[in-house]
């Protein structure tokens, strides 16, 4: 079966609000989650002749295929694609203050933040403190580099290992909700 | 989706998003393009106080691209699967199905070969995900070089499984900041009855072995869209199956062999002027006739931060609404300024090595466009929506090229040079 526009906006109406969900666990951040969601959708409308099924549930495997290669595209670029949103010329606005708790409820994201802020007070104070410099007061490294007389070199050396002393705290921590199955 | 039901009546944003994009999918069905502004994602900046600043150390991790970011996004090795309440049953494998199928790939550079793992989904459906071998084990080296293994429950796609056509056939891109560790995988699962692969891009043409059940795999080196990618699957009875990747009527490819272009078209104001008795739709608006100025660039096809980007050209249409005529530009970018302030229309060509292209749009009463110059006679293929571009290398010179559009009816018209441009209206 071929997709048209209405199929596109079924497919839509049936799965943005999991693929929503899906976003926001994997990126923790509720705007990129919605963004991811767009772009999906708009990426499918663009490739929608590819589309070789026959029945709805294929289409929805189809769009999640979609939907898992934004994914992967932001993990190894560090930014959301927008190139088929672009094509379609197509905004959003900011999401409201209700909305954006709303989608870290649906995506439980207040567990995992208490997680991170649990293990932010356990780094020394000097990680804890330039950490704080650069994310909370979002100062430049030139800034950072001045307040603590300090290279600009030496600065972004510091946030660097402050932010792997983190990482490592939290690949450490309990992932009850993460399914690690292997199999070599 | 229609634009007065309301689906997520917890999240407006999904409404308006859906109704947003129903839109533009209409939009661009009829062939029409509304006005061109930045896509940009307004985020409203939010205090530092609140407890998302966690959230923020998070963002800023996977933003950069250091070993500590890759580490916490994917959380370690193995890279985790979603939770299976984020994904729905036909995406879910099932673990005890999924197996490694035999075929390697080399990897063009020194990298680990590429395999393709294989899975029944929980509703029945087959699944592929794209992988790496190292040490009998199935994952991914990251842009850090470290290989973590894939749980079982990440999966690229899934589809119904055939056994005369393909169930499964994709390209999957792995990204990469140096442009030679960018890597394409062609791939697929395409039954007990697929005999031959073949694939070509550009230059290259590949024969790709064939495994049990119809499995094969390749993998190239670059983006699709900078290959021009055609697979070709023939089976047992004869019937071939033809599937191009990064290969469109808006793609050009470099005439270097480097990042593939496309002609960017954009117009300020509505497509159609209007005059309006009140503000907003449907209060006694009616087309005020005149012409629409339209405008288009060139570009690298992908999208990329701080890209290269053309000086624009305008014309206009004496009837926006059924375009008929033509006009273009012939132009020698070299490197410069990345931008010029206050210019929206004067080009941003950076360190780009130089580039000489001819780039427009034309009408409906076009049927043709090719260009003369060194090499002979090119072809351009023009792009739905009527704009077009045709890039040459840093040799040739605007004064080499001959340009010949072929109206309905048959008359040819030549140029050498601009046509039929206008000076596009400031913005204020």
């Amino acid at each position: 079966m071929s997709l048209d526009a209405d199929d596109i906006s079924r497919l839509y109406r049936s799965h943005a609000r999991a693929m929503l969900t899906f976003f926001a666990r994997r990126t923790y951040d509720p705007e990129t989650a919605v963004d991811l969601v767009a772009e999906t959708f708009a990426a499918a409308f663009a490739s929608r002749h590819q589309f070789r099924g026959d029945s709805d549930e294929e289409a929805g495997a189809w769009v999640y295929g979609i939907a898992r290669h934004q994914l992967s595209a932001l993990f190894r670029k560090g930014q959301v694609e927008r190139r088929a949103l672009s094509r379609l010329e197509v905004e959003r606005r900011a999401l409201t203050d209700p909305e954006y708790e709303r989608i870290e409820q649906l995506a439980d994201l207040a567990e995992l933040r208490n997680l991170v802020a649990d293990r932010l007070a356990e780094l020394p104070a000097e990680h804890r403190r330039i950490v704080g410099l650069r994310i909370v007061e979002e100062r430049s490294y030139a800034d950072i580099a001045a307040a603590l007389d300090i290279s600009e070199q030496t600065a972004r050396a510091r946030v660097s290992r402050a932010l792997r002393a983190l990482a490592v705290q939290l690949e450490a921590a309990p992932q009850a909700d993460v399914e690690v199955t292997d199999r070599g | 989706m229609d634009d007065t039901a309301e689906h997520f009546p917890d999240l407006p944003i999904l409404d308006e998003l859906g109704d947003a994009l129903l839109a533009a999918y209409r939009r661009d069905g009829a062939g029409a393009r509304g006005p061109r502004r930045p896509a940009l994602s307004v985020v409203r900046p939010r205090s530092p106080g609140r407890a998302l600043v966690v959230a923020g150390v998070l963002v800023l991790l996977i933003a950069a691209s250091s070993a500590a970011a890759t580490l916490l996004v994917l959380r370690g090795s193995p890279i985790p699967a979603p939770s299976p309440r984020d994904v729905p049953p036909e995406q879910t494998p099932v673990p005890a199905s999924a197996r490694v199928a035999p075929q390697r790939a080399a990897d063009p550079g020194a990298g680990p070969p590429w395999a393709l793992r294989i899975a029944q989904s929980r509703t029945g459906l087959l699944c592929s995900t794209v992988g790496q071998v190292v040490g009998g084990q199935f994952g991914l080296v990251g842009l850090d070089r470290r290989f973590r293994t894939l749980a079982t429950g990440i999966v690229d796609g899934c589809g119904q499984e055939r056994h005369n056509a393909a169930s499964l056939v994709g390209a999957r891109v792995l990204d990469a900041h140096d442009a030679r560790d960018v890597r394409t995988v062609v791939n697929g699962v395409a039954g007990p009855q697929l005999r031959h692969v073949t694939l070509q891009a550009g230059r290259l043409r590949r024969d790709v072995p064939v495994g049990a059940g119809g499995v094969f795999i390749t993998a190239l080196r670059g983006y699709p869209e900078d290959l021009g990618i055609r697979v070709a699957l023939t089976f047992a009875d004869g019937h071939v199956e033809r599937h191009p990747f990064g290969v469109s009527d808006s793609v050009v490819p470099d005439p270097t062999g480097g990042r593939a272009w496309r002609a960017e078209a954009f117009q300020f104001g509505t497509p159609i002027p209007v005059r309006c008795a009140k503000p907003g739709p449907r209060h006694g608006c009616r087309p005020a006739g005149g012409p629409a100025e339209v405008c288009v660039r060139f570009r690298p096809a992908r999208m990329t931060r701080n890209p290269p980007f053309s000086e624009a050209v305008c014309g206009r249409f004496p009837d926006p609404r059924r375009r008929t005529g033509y006009f273009f530009g012939v132009r020698r970018e070299v490197p410069g300024p990345a931008f010029a302030p206050g210019d929206f229309y004067a080009a941003g060509w950076k360190h780009h090595p130089p580039r000489t292209a001819v780039f427009g749009i034309v009408g409906q009463d076009v049927t043709r466009v090719d260009v003369d110059g060194p090499g002979g006679r090119r072809h351009v293929v023009i792009a739905p929506g009527g704009a077009f571009v045709s890039v040459y290398g840093p040799d040739v010179r605007p004064a080499d090229l001959t340009v010949r559009v072929t109206l309905s009816g048959g008359r040819v018209e030549t140029h050498r040079g601009d046509a039929n441009l206008v000076t596009p209206r400031r913005r204020p």
